[in-house]
């Protein structure tokens, strides 16, 4: 798998931080840009709704201001024909003004007198008296002012004869004080055409799907959609009626309602006409905000972008400047593979990577100086061991392989030299044998084992009591011993023909008889002072009569002291316990089977711990 | 192996633990250097704690006995395990050193 490059995780982290927080702002800046604008989309549609609403209470007022003028007039009268031929006036003359009568209540029914200018500007007068049907306008508007006792407006209605318009009327009643009761003496209406009104609602569009409607009561002018009335009415009712809504927004309440459609989130802004309509102007945010909405989508547009550039950029840049990184990387490979002699890149800066670079040549001239070394060692080491090789070749070269059948012998050093030592002489049936042990190891050990084993050699061709050899021996070695070291040294000349051994052990361990009929023991001898110590120390021969068939162990410290990955000793008693085996006392066994079935259990009892000191075992029967 | 030395009124008293062996005889030997010093020493050496010696740590004690036999002073070892005690028996060096 391809490791991603340092820079491309870094940066890619980079990108995602400067993501999170142009996400977060944008996010921020959305909402309260959104805000802003709704708010300010809001107060200019009240501001357009205020001049609407100013606009339309002008006409009317007009009209009221004429028809109460007009009212008045016809008050003064009695005569029907007098007040007909007033309304005709006003309707002829009232440029604002298409239509008028005046209603006086009698048995039959109202008698009407009603005049109206057509389409082409002609006016024409029409009366009758009772006969009106009880839906009829005009017991409509007898029976509202009965009930109202004040002028009100009708709402629209399709005007008479052959107009296609829709009007509204004012209607003013004339009430007569008779007594204590006021009685309706008559009504005094004037028609307004609204498709002005209509046309004004149609125009006035703050944005596309605006909406600007006026309600009088059941109608609503400006629009036909059925569905969105009732949104609108629902908006702005709030569950109050109209009047309710007119007295909450005349104490100053909000005239500002937000609703839903489907998924599209409008708000209207509605405020009173004095004759109780009311103007209404709704705009969808999703128009308001479309100018938002353009600029958050560059906004993401320039971000995307930047952010891109910022990759890019800050990969670059980070690569740059991680570079001699690799380069050292690189270098450091090669290193390793034993290239010592890698030019590491250049480093101008005076920064880590220079301090990096500095510790790299640090460390490529420390390795290059360890490796000279190690070199120099290892030839130095192989040289030693080649050497040690030869001199173990000569040590081994002066111990006797010339074994007869009756005796065998093994050595076996800890190091590539040793310390231990035997030898053995055979001449006239005289058996001359010795086993000793420098103390120490190693070279040093070796060389005293050679001045040893030539002043043995020497001795063994004196015929003189062996006490006497041994002192020889020692005075040969103190002589050339300024070290302090020392042999211990066992030394016996055994008869063959009857079995006389004659022995002196110099500090050495004891060794093990075997008789052919008895128990196995260690051979007791006096405590001669090891060799190499004191010159002429007064060493004791000993001497014991064994049976024929007898066998004797010799062996150094290397056998007992044998240990274990525990630490335990190998022993004196286990080492007694194996004499004691039948196999140790089996004259059928060859000594070289005895002396390797020792050397065999003393290796099956360490195991695999490493031999610590020389190993000498020597074998013979009597 | 851990070495003790303490000098009290005119006598070394020296205190070993442990095994010496062919690991530690070179830090033994450098160890006991200071015992290696002066005229008629007196030097008695508490081998309680001593469990095992082999032949290099002989040839210390060896070397030790016969500095201080140079010297004119003396030395003694003292509460020697059997085992250790039957080394020293063996190589005959009971009988050049003192061992109470």
């Amino acid at each position: 798998m391809k490791s991603k490059s340092f820079s491309k995780r870094l940066s890619r982290r980079v990108i995602i931080i400067v993501a999170l927080i142009f996400i977060v702002g944008l996010i921020v800046v959305g909402i309260t840009s959104n805000n802003l604008i709704a708010k300010e989309s809001e107060r200019s549609t009240q501001a357009i709704l205020h001049s609407t609403i100013s606009s339309f209470e002008l006409p009317l007022n007009e009209v009221e201001i004429s028809t109460r003028t007009v009212a008045a007039l016809i008050e003064t009268t009695e005569d029907a024909d007098m007040a007909a031929a007033i309304i005709h006036g006003m309707v002829q003359e009232d440029t604002l003004i298409c239509g008028g009568s005046v209603m006086i209540p009698s048995a039959q029914g109202p008698s009407v007198a009603y005049s109206y200018t057509d389409s082409i500007g002609e006016t024409h007068d029409f009366r009758q008296t009772g006969g009106w049907a009880d839906d009829s306008w005009a017991t409509r508007a007898m029976n509202a002012a009965y009930k109202y006792k004040r002028p009100f407006w009708a709402p629209p209605y399709m005007a008479e004869g052959d107009r296609t318009m829709m009007v509204t009327a004012y209607c003013y009643p004339i009430f007569q004080v008779k007594g204590d009761d006021s009685v309706l003496a008559g009504i005094v209406t004037s028609e307004l055409p609204i498709d002005w009104m209509e046309r004004r609602c149609e125009e006035l569009k703050p944005y596309p799907s605006s909406l600007t409607t006026v309600t009088c009561s059941d109608k609503i002018i400006g629009i036909t959609d059925t569905v969105l009335i009732a949104q609108i009415k629902k908006a702005m009712s709030q569950n109050k009626d109209l009047q309710e809504l007119q007295q909450d927004l005349k104490k100053g309440k909000d005239s500002l309602r937000r609703f839903w459609t489907g998924s599209k989130l409008s708000f209207v802004v509605f405020g009173p006409l004095h004759n109780g309509w009311m103007v209404s102007i709704t705009c969808p945010y999703k128009e308001v905000l479309a100018v938002t909405s353009k600029m958050h989508i560059n906004l993401i547009l320039i971000g995307i972008v930047g952010l891109l550039m910022l990759y890019f950029i800050s990969r670059q840049t980070i690569r740059n400047m991680t570079k001699p990184i690799t380069q050292l990387s690189d270098a450091a490979l090669h290193i390793a593979q034993g290239d010592f002699k890698t030019t590491l890149p250049e480093i101008k800066s005076q920064d880590e990577m220079k301090h990096l670079r500095d510790s790299f040549i640090y460390m490529q001239n420390s390795i290059t100086d360890y490796i000279n070394e190690l070199k120099t060692t290892t030839a130095a080491n192989e040289r030693m061991e080649s050497e040690l090789n030869v001199a173990r070749n000569i040590q081994m070269g002066m111990l006797c392989r010339d074994y007869p059948d009756n005796l065998h012998a093994l050595l076996i050093p800890a190091k590539e030299v040793g310390g231990d030592l035997y030898d053995f002489v055979v001449r006239n049936r005289t058996l001359y044998f010795a086993v000793g042990d420098v103390s120490g190891k190693g070279v040093p050990a070796s060389l005293m084992m050679a001045i040893t084993r030539a002043a043995l050699r020497f001795v063994a061709n004196l015929d003189q009591p062996i006490n006497s050899l041994v002192s020889r021996i020692n005075n040969s070695v103190t002589d050339s011993n300024s070290n302090n070291m020392f042999v211990t040294l066992f030394v016996g000349r055994i008869n063959l023909d009857n079995g006389h051994l004659d022995y002196c052990n110099a500090g050495h361990n004891p060794i093990i008889i075997i008789p052919p009929d008895g128990e196995a023991y260690y051979l007791k001898a006096k405590a001669n002072l090891a060799i190499g110590i004191f010159e002429d120390f007064p060493y004791e021969a000993e001497s014991i009569d064994l049976a024929h068939g007898t066998r004797i162990i010799a062996y150094t410290d290397g056998i007992n002291e044998a240990e274990r990955a525990d630490k335990t000793l190998f022993g004196n008693d286990r080492l007694l316990a194996w004499a004691a085996t039948p196999k140790a006392r089996d004259l059928s066994l060859s000594e070289k089977d005895i002396v390797e079935d020792l050397y065999g259990t003393v290796k099956e009892f360490v195991g695999d711990n490493p031999q610590n000191d020389d190993i000498t075992i020597l074998s013979l029967t009597t | 192996m851990n070495i003790t030395i303490n000098n009290v009124d005119n006598k070394t008293l020296v205190t070993l633990d442990g095994r010496l062996d062919t690991s530690n005889a070179d830090q033994f030997q450098q160890d006991i250097a200071p015992l290696m010093e002066g005229d008629k020493p007196n030097i008695d050496i508490d081998c309680t704690g001593m469990t095992y010696t082999s032949s290099q740590g002989l040839r210390l004690f060896l070397s030790l006995q016969k500095s201080v036999m140079s010297r004119g002073g003396k030395m003694v070892m003292r509460n020697m395990n059997p085992q250790v005690k039957e080394v020293f028996d063996i190589t005959g060096f009971s009988n050049i050193i003192t061992i109470l």
